[in-house]
């Protein structure tokens, strides 16, 4: 068997299995670095991420690794990514940050990036009332608390 | 949700934002009141600049500010609290920036200051922002023409290193302006002005490192100065040969020149004999016109240095003449420490085919020195090819 059918498990958090192969499980920088280690085995315990988030975080990777083997047409192949992240992305705020954890974990470096991009464009223009409704952030200040921060940085808060 | 996500990963999400949408983040919750802070690199555009976020960097305490300013209608001013920010360690200034001193400024942690292209209100703005950093070490200047400042004064007690450099003005002949340095722990300076301001070091310092590169007349102050440098760099030209030659570099070890314009082999070799511990020697005649003529004499005695330390031989741009070839032959027959020799052929003869029996020449030279590594180089200017017009037969 060539060294790239090797298959890896990794156990969620629930223990359930996901039978992936090497260069797939590789896009895991912390799995890539346990396997460079010299950590052998075929099943690999991720602990903090449960079944739904790791099943997404293996869809992306697969993804990624199907589309980075593909030879000759790159530009439509870039193209073709760019619309799978678009599509991959677009999920509940609570999935999202799910995903934004597992990927900073598992360090999959591409995933992190597209999570915390939707989020900041999710902020971007927005009013401090509407983030504060739309990511459930609870104002701890008291009105005249607030009132200072305010005064503190006015211009950030001027249209 | 979001309050789940660590400090670290807010941050990252933040350098997603703009700035200004970042700096809003803080009203949120007490939480995020201090996330945008940790911001490692706060980019702001155009849009954003109005001095006020300045203003409140410094009230936050700021250690570090580097600031650019590419594009703007005119050139701003920053905010009068920048210039007494006691927190202030490092202040990096570019390009459209207006420094305008008004109160007094004080800088008291200031070590690094970067001046690179910004204008001065007038010469008393320089005075007054140079004389507010009692602790600066490190201070790189770059002006540019008509900055409103004429004569440059660097008086900064604890200074220990000095980039100055100012570019090439039209009427440089007819310049009346000057760069006085007056800081006597000065340890290295680098001073390129093309300008054809005049030069001066006002109060005693020992420099051990120093690269001058002026276009006019070095004044006999300056000579104390360097006599006790280490390292040295210079642009060998008519009016600066008279103060490198007549000085003897008892404590120097290792020399680049550059000559520009000059007939330099002569000079060089006078510079070898005033340099009795000298080890490496760089020689680097890109900017020297091709065509200007240069003659050769043969010293009289052989410099001390050749005899006892000379180890490192570099030439940079070789372009084979007659005269050239005799300097080489000289420094091989003479150099008994001689480990290292580097030659890189001018790119010119390279493109005319000349290299192969211009490197069997270098070979064929004798050599004293056993322990003696003959290495070239094969660097290809590409003004050259320039110049002579790109042909594919050449490749």
């Amino acid at each position: 068997m060539s060294e790239s059918n090797k298959k890896i498990s990794l156990i969620s958090s629930e223990g359930e299995a996901f039978e992936v192969s090497e260069a797939v499980a590789r896009e895991f920088e912390i799995v890539a670095h346990m396997l460079e280690d010299g950590c052998s085995g075929s099943s690999i315990p991720i602990t903090t991420v449960d079944s739904n988030i790791l099943g997404k975080v293996i869809e992306y990777c697969t993804k990624h690794v199907e589309v980075g083997n593909v030879e000759g047409n790159s530009e439509k192949a870039e193209k073709d990514l760019e619309e799978f992240d678009k599509r991959f992305i677009a999920v509940e705020m609570n999935t999202l940050f799910s995903l934004i954890l597992a990927a900073n974990y598992l360090n999959v470096k591409g995933l992190l990036n597209i999570g915390c991009q939707k989020v900041a464009d999710t902020i971007k223009d927005m009013k401090p009332e509407e983030v504060r409704s739309i990511f459930n952030i609870e104002n701890d200040y008291t009105p005249a608390e607030e009132e200072v921060v305010r005064k503190e940085n006015e211009w950030a808060f001027q249209p | 949700m979001i309050n789940n996500l660590p400090d670290d990963l807010l941050v990252h999400i933040l350098l997603h934002v703009p700035i200004k949408d970042a700096v809003s983040t803080m009203i949120l919750s007490k939480r995020w009141r201090s996330i945008w802070t940790m911001l490692p690199a706060l980019d702001y555009d155009d849009s954003d600049i109005d001095g006020k976020w300045i203003a409140n960097a410094v009230y936050r305490k700021i250690r570090e500010l580097i600031f650019i300013l590419n594009w703007s209608a005119k050139p701003i001013n920053l905010p009068n609290s920048l210039y007494t920010c006691d927190t202030l360690v490092s202040l990096v200034l570019s390009k459209k920036i207006n420094v305008e001193i008004v109160t007094p400024a004080c800088l008291p942690s200031l070590t690094r200051l970067w001046l690179l292209s910004v204008v001065f209100k007038d010469e008393d703005s320089l005075v007054g922002l140079l004389s507010s950093c009692p602790i600066l070490r490190n201070l790189y200047v770059v002006r540019r023409n008509e900055d409103n400042v004429t004569n440059f004064n660097v008086k900064i007690y604890f200074l220990e290193t000095l980039v100055y450099v100012n570019e090439y003005k039209e009427d440089f002949e007819d310049s009346n302006g000057s760069l006085v340095i007056n800081s006597p722990t000065l340890k290295t300076a680098i001073i390129c002005d093309y300008s054809g301001d005049s030069f001066l070091i006002e109060n005693k310092c020992f420099l051990d490192k120093a690269s001058i590169k002026v276009l006019n007349h070095l004044g006999d102050d300056i000579r104390i100065f360097i006599s006790s440098l280490i390292r040295l760099d210079v642009l060998l030209n008519n009016p600066t040969v008279g103060c490198f030659t007549t000085i003897n570099f008892s404590q120097l070890i290792e020399r680049r020149i550059q000559p520009y314009e000059f007939d330099w082999l002569k000079p060089l070799m006078i510079l070898v004999q005033n340099s009795p511990k000298l080890k490496v020697l760089l020689i680097d005649v890109m900017d020297q016109d091709d065509d200007f003529p240069i003659s050769w004499h043969h010293p009289g005695s052989v410099p001390k240095c050749l005899l006892t330390n000379l180890e490192i031989f570099e030439w940079k741009e070789y372009g084979g003449k007659f005269e050239e070839k005799e300097l080489v032959k000289y420094i091989f027959a003479n150099s008994r420490c001689l480990k290292r020799a580097a030659i890189s052929i001018r790119s010119k003869c390279i493109l005319e085919g000349k290299e192969k029996t211009m490197v069997d020449e270098l070979k064929s030279m004798p050599r004293i020195s056993e322990s003696h590594a003959l290495m070239f180089e094969t660097v290809i200017d590409w003004r050259d090819i320039y110049r002579k017009g790109f042909n594919a037969a050449t490749w």
